[in-house]
């Protein structure tokens, strides 16, 4: 175990030269921080507050799991798809961004309620069953 | 990012063992049902990684393009089918006529050829993707001339690399490079038809490359010079 984590952690340390000796090659390293550090600022300080306080405000009793669940689920496509939904103007030709975005985005929210309220279904009735004394 | 995280496995090892464990503290400390708990955190992290994947992952993977939903592209829209980066219209090409357009080969014993020449030669078949950097790709049947053919034809020596170059007068990737490797592979077609049709002119008519291992930009379309590079 103990030569396993000094190997993979001297492999790690080699990994992270090879990427500082890639980046001695970028003229303008600003872009590259920018890039790196904007994700970082972007998830810490935008995004995990946001959902962990929609998390405590929005949802509470016992059925949170599947309601969280299908929150964070919901979250993720809509970023996926924002690009798509947002496009600006005319594309170069007709095969690049061909769908029916807006419809495809309704169609996923739909899937993704339909599965919490199984989700939630299903706990109530083991919920229910548990309850119920032993015959 | 992949050294920074592995060297944080690699230290943090012990943790993450006692962490996961069956028996270790932190599971023994587990909240009771309908808490918060780790296990619905990564149940729910878990569907977003998989429902994202399956909603775009189809335009490279076809087989499940059935789920496509955000992807920017369908591996089935586009020309003939085929998904498409520069249009001939773009391109400035538009359609080429077949009484103007002459292939021609330059090399050691130079020659040009007409659109009927080409499709008189030995037609081969091949099945190879349009790999776009973007991040789609979709396979195809291609059926064309062989580049070797063409280069044995031109006294091309056995090293020989080509370069070709498009008759497309706007947009980059003009001309492009085939190594050695790539020149005499059987795979590497100068392509006239796609799935059996004649090539659509956004898809390069009347011939584009088509060779294995390339990216999409370097299947050089509208193809009509071949220079043999010693």
């Amino acid at each position: 175990m103990k030569v396993v984590r000094v190997l993979a952690g001297a492999g790690g340390v080699a990994l992270m030269g090879v990427g500082v000796a890639l980046l001695v090659d970028v003229r303008d390293a600003t872009g590259v921080l920018v890039w790196l550090g904007g994700a970082m600022v972007l998830h810490d300080v935008v995004i995990a507050p946001l959902v962990l306080l929609v998390g405590l405000a929005a949802v509470r009793g016992r059925a949170r799991g599947p309601v969280r669940g299908a929150l964070v689920v919901a979250g993720a496509l809509t970023v996926v798809a924002l690009p798509a939904l947002l496009r600006p103007g005319r594309t170069a030709n007709s095969s690049v961004l061909p769908l029916d975005y807006p419809r495809n985005w309704l169609l996923a929210l739909v899937a993704v309620a339909v599965a919490a309220v199984t989700a939630l279904c299903l706990a109530a009735r083991g919920l229910a069953r548990r309850r119920r004394p032993p015959t | 990012m992949v050294g920074a995280l592995v060297l944080h496995v690699a230290v943090k090892a012990p943790e993450i063992r006692d962490h996961w464990r069956r028996r270790s503290p932190g599971t023994l400390a587990l909240p009771a049902r309908g808490e918060p708990d780790r296990r619905s955190l990564l149940a729910a992290v878990g569907a977003a990684a998989g429902a994202v994947t399956l909603s775009t992952v189809g335009q490279s993977f076809t087989p499940l393009k059935g789920f496509i939903l955000f992807a920017p592209r369908h591996p089935d829209r586009g020309p003939q089918g085929l998904p498409v980066n520069r249009t001939a219209a773009a391109a400035g090409v538009g359609r080429i006529a077949d009484e103007t357009y002459r292939l021609v080969v330059e090399g050691p014993q130079p020659y040009t050829l007409t659109v009927d020449e080409l499709r008189a030669l030995p037609q081969h078949q091949v099945e190879l993707p349009i790999a776009c950097v973007e991040g789609w790709s979709r396979s195809a049947r291609w059926s064309g001339v062989r580049v070797v053919d063409l280069l044995e034809r031109a006294g091309a020596g056995p090293d020989a690399r080509i370069r070709v170059v498009s008759l497309q007068l706007r947009g980059g990737y003009r001309v492009s490079e085939l190594g050695r490797a790539h020149a005499r592979d059987p795979l590497t077609l100068l392509a006239l038809r796609l799935n059996g049709e004649e090539l659509d002119p956004d898809h390069g008519y009347p011939v584009r490359l088509i060779a294995p291992n390339r990216p999409g930009v370097l299947q050089t379309k509208w193809v009509g010079r071949l220079e043999v590079l010693s």
